[in-house]
């Protein structure tokens, strides 16, 4: 397992958000987390992510106990959560040169940005403020900052959000690209067709406790 | 009085009378006095004391008394001209006349006679700003009594009605920009050009407090406009004759009656768009301060004003992972370079302050008092060059997708800021020393050296957490609020606990006939300890400050 979460609670100020959660993904493998708000998603992914230690449990990155401030983590994880949040004064292109030549690819980030940039559609806008986006739009920049980089694991919290259905339809065919160059993807959504677009396992997720998880042709078979 | 008027009669004086009677509201600012004046009594009378026997040495008493009363005119006129502009560009977003969040939410969808409503704001404001300038007057008063042997009546009643003047003006004149969308856009568009106006003034008493004679350009600069009447009521410009004070007062007295009829009357058009996006603002800024979140005000303030001047200049990113912290320093100030205008504004006028400080003691040992304040204006100019570090520490999470530690980053956020800080302290340092007679090698080496330590500095401020408010009123002592107080100045603090001996140390040792450059070198070696634990306390606190966001 690149990623294993087990026997994982958690509490915010007594009150318990997640309970007894256990999961984990191979290089490759795609897990969506499903739920309603308030299901435990978001908590669980920001322990998958080492930004927070569980209050019980633990949570393994190649056999190691994820810290968001190891380096290891830190080069290898890529994790998109909460709202899109950019420098004022950075174009959309300088966020994405930043992210890569960060990853000691300077020589080649002009043209990994151009390319992350026409893959959301954000081309003609690359020279401009992320300020004057849309709100589809920063998420889609938001993303690329985190696809346009090299990582084994990426952590994406309701990814789908302010997109429109084309490009979740590529988002969709983007996570299929990833799995195949052995990236792994773990995702929560509401959005069972997103799941079923592009994940292999589902975890469906209730009042902080897993209520169903498999296979995704199985767990979402016949919900629409 | 028709229906409305005697609709808007009733409901005011109901409101009044709901909000508690005058008495009580005079009580509120009795106690807010009381407490201010008991905290200024137990903490800040050893600081007024120091100020005041720092000033009234002999050598300064005479040789700035000399220079400050025939240059107080054109000085004054620069501080009106600088107020008149503040207040101005103040009244673009926010303007004297402010409505609170309630009285937006119920008074403005009413049928109430909106002049009626607003007068009485106008008018408390415009009464507001006569008191408080005229209390500036008297704290000018103090100064000029201070560093001058004979002040007289006729000067300290001067300086206090010029505060006054300068207040109702200022703020009658906001009040036409606010209530105009003429005036507004005339001031939104134009108002950068008086700014020449306060730099030729500011520029003619510097001269004139050399001790030139008056020339025809100070005459002409003191009675082409309202700045030079206004400014000659404490210090007419022909001292020896009423004629000018009489006339300066006689135009000040109906410029004051023309720009506050005028400011009453067009109060009154001030749409509810205006008052109720003005009172959001408030509330934000207001809800921002008293969190002890500067910041967030001021960049409120900034975005209502239309965003800071920026540039679009491009600079190619790095190849090496090593310089992009740098390069994303480098680029937020070719993107805002108003952050190194600044920046080499405080740095020159630290430099000055230290220089006149040498210039005006006898052997040549600036008090620590000009020590101080010169080294404070080396922090703000550091503070201006560290916006992105700010930016990280709002939001930790804006650097998740960067390999880098975020202490790390606040580390290498250092480094563009040093380097900039000390490129225009040796500028500013060797301008200022050759110009007060100093080596020039020296006075730019003093600034270099010390520029690690005040970047260092502002950036154990910048990386801090939340102000602990809750601090405050903790304990009767206030040892809470001194607490929080410590927490919000600790970059200052450190800035003159360690450069303010350290410097008086470089002129007592050259005093003493140590070699410039061994001072110097001593003076570099105390920086370089204390930026480096400096740079400790930048790491730790970023860390604490990235585990506390998640």
């Amino acid at each position: 397992m690149l990623l294993r979460a087990e026997w994982v609670s958690h509490q915010y100020g007594g009150v318990e958000v997640l309970r007894d959660v256990g999961c984990g993904v191979r290089p490759g493998e795609c897990l969506a987390l499903v739920g309603a708000n308030g299901a435990g998603k978001s908590t669980l992914l920001r322990l998958l992510a080492g930004r927070e230690q569980p209050s019980q449990g633990s949570v393994y990155f190649q056999d190691n106990v994820i810290n968001e401030d190891d380096r290891f983590v830190r080069r290898n994880v890529a994790a998109v959560l909460g709202d899109p949040i950019f420098y004022p004064d950075l174009t959309a292109r300088e966020h994405l040169e930043l992210v890569v030549a960060a990853h000691g690819q300077g020589s080649h980030a002009t043209e990994r940005a151009n390319q992350a940039l026409h893959s959301f559609g954000l081309s003609e806008r690359g020279d401009e403020l992320p300020a004057k986006f849309s709100a589809g739009q920063k998420q889609a920049l938001f993303l690329a900052t985190a696809l346009v980089r090299p990582r084994l694991l990426l952590l994406m919290d309701e990814p789908e959000q302010h997109l429109d259905p084309e490009a979740r339809t590529h988002l969709a065919d983007r996570f299929r690209e990833l799995m195949r160059e052995g990236v792994a993807i773990v995702f929560s959504t509401h959005q069972p067709d997103l799941a079923r677009a592009a994940a292999d396992q589902v975890m469906i997720m209730e009042d902080g406790r897993v209520v169903n998880s498999g296979p995704t042709a199985i767990v979402l078979h016949g919900d629409s | 009085m028709t229906r409305d008027d005697r609709l808007t009669r009733d409901v005011l004086s109901w409101l009044r009378a709901r909000r508690g009677s005058r008495r009580v509201v005079v009580r509120r600012v009795a106690w807010v006095a009381y407490v201010a004046a008991l905290f200024t009594a137990i903490y800040g009378w050893p600081v007024v004391l120091w100020v005041v026997r720092s000033l009234e040495t002999e050598h300064l008493r005479g040789k700035a008394g000399d220079a400050l009363i025939p240059s107080l005119p054109l000085g004054l006129a620069c501080v009106f001209v600088v107020v008149l502009i503040g207040a101005c560009r103040n009244a673009l977003w926010h303007g004297p006349v402010v409505l609170s969040g309630p009285d937006v939410a119920w008074l403005l969808s009413t049928p109430l006679d909106r002049a009626r409503l607003l007068w009485p704001r106008a008018a408390t404001m415009i009464a507001g700003a006569a008191v408080t300038g005229a209390l500036a007057g008297a704290l000018g008063a103090v100064l000029v009594n201070a560093v001058h042997p004979h002040p007289g009546a006729r000067l300290v009643f001067g300086m206090i009605g010029f505060g006054a003047a300068t207040g109702v003006i200022a703020i009658a004149a906001a009040t036409v920009v606010e209530a105009s969308s003429t005036v507004a856009r005339a001031v939104r568009r134009y108002w950068f050009a008086a700014l020449p106006l306060s730099v030729v003034l500011a520029a003619l008493t510097a001269v004139r407090a050399s001790g030139r004679p008056w020339i025809w350009a100070d005459r002409v600069a003191v009675w082409v406009g309202p700045w030079g009447w206004v400014s000659q009521l404490p210090a007419p410009v022909d001292r020896g004759s009423d004629a000018s004070a009489v006339v300066s007062l006689l135009l000040v007295g109906l410029l004051g009656v023309v720009i506050v009829t005028l400011a009453l009357r067009t109060v009154a058009g001030l749409t509810a768009d205006s008052l109720r996006s003005r009172a959001r603002l408030e509330g934000r800024v207001v809800g921002d301060l008293y969190v002890g979140d500067a910041r967030s005000a001021r960049l409120e303030i900034q975005q209502a004003r239309g965003g800071a001047i920026g540039t679009r200049l491009h600079i190619g990113v790095p190849r090496s992972r090593y310089l992009v912290v740098a390069w994303r320093d480098l680029i937020a100030l070719v993107r805002a370079p108003g952050r190194i205008v600044w920046s080499a504004f405080f740095m020159t006028a630290g430099a000055l302050i230290i220089g006149i400080g040498v210039a005006a003691s006898a052997t040549h040992d600036p008090a620590p008092a000009a020590i101080a304040i010169g080294v404070l204006c080396g922090y703000w100019a550091a503070t201006a060059l560290l916006e992105v570090g700010r930016i990280d520490n709002d939001r930790p999470a804006i650097t998740a997708q960067l390999p880098m530690r975020f202490s790390a980053i606040a580390r290498r956020h250092v480094v563009v800021p040093t380097f900039v800080l000390a490129g225009l302290g040796a500028v500013a340092g060797a301008v200022v020393g050759g110009r007060f007679g100093a080596s020039v090698w020296a006075s730019a080496i003093g600034p270099i050296a010390a520029a690690p330590v005040l970047v260092g500095a502002a950036s154990v401020n910048v990386y801090r957490r939340a102000t602990p408010v809750e601090w405050v009123g903790v304990d009767p002592y206030g040892f809470g609020f001194a607490f929080v107080v410590l927490w919000l100045l600790i970059g200052p603090i450190l800035s003159l606990v360690v450069l303010v001996p350290a410097t008086a140390q470089i002129f007592s040792a050259v005093r003493d006939g140590t070699p410039p450059a061994a001072a110097l070198g001593d003076f570099a070696t105390v920086c370089v300890a204390a930026a480096g634990v400096e740079l400790f306390l930048v790491t730790s606190r970023s860390s604490g400050r990235a585990r506390a966001n998640r």
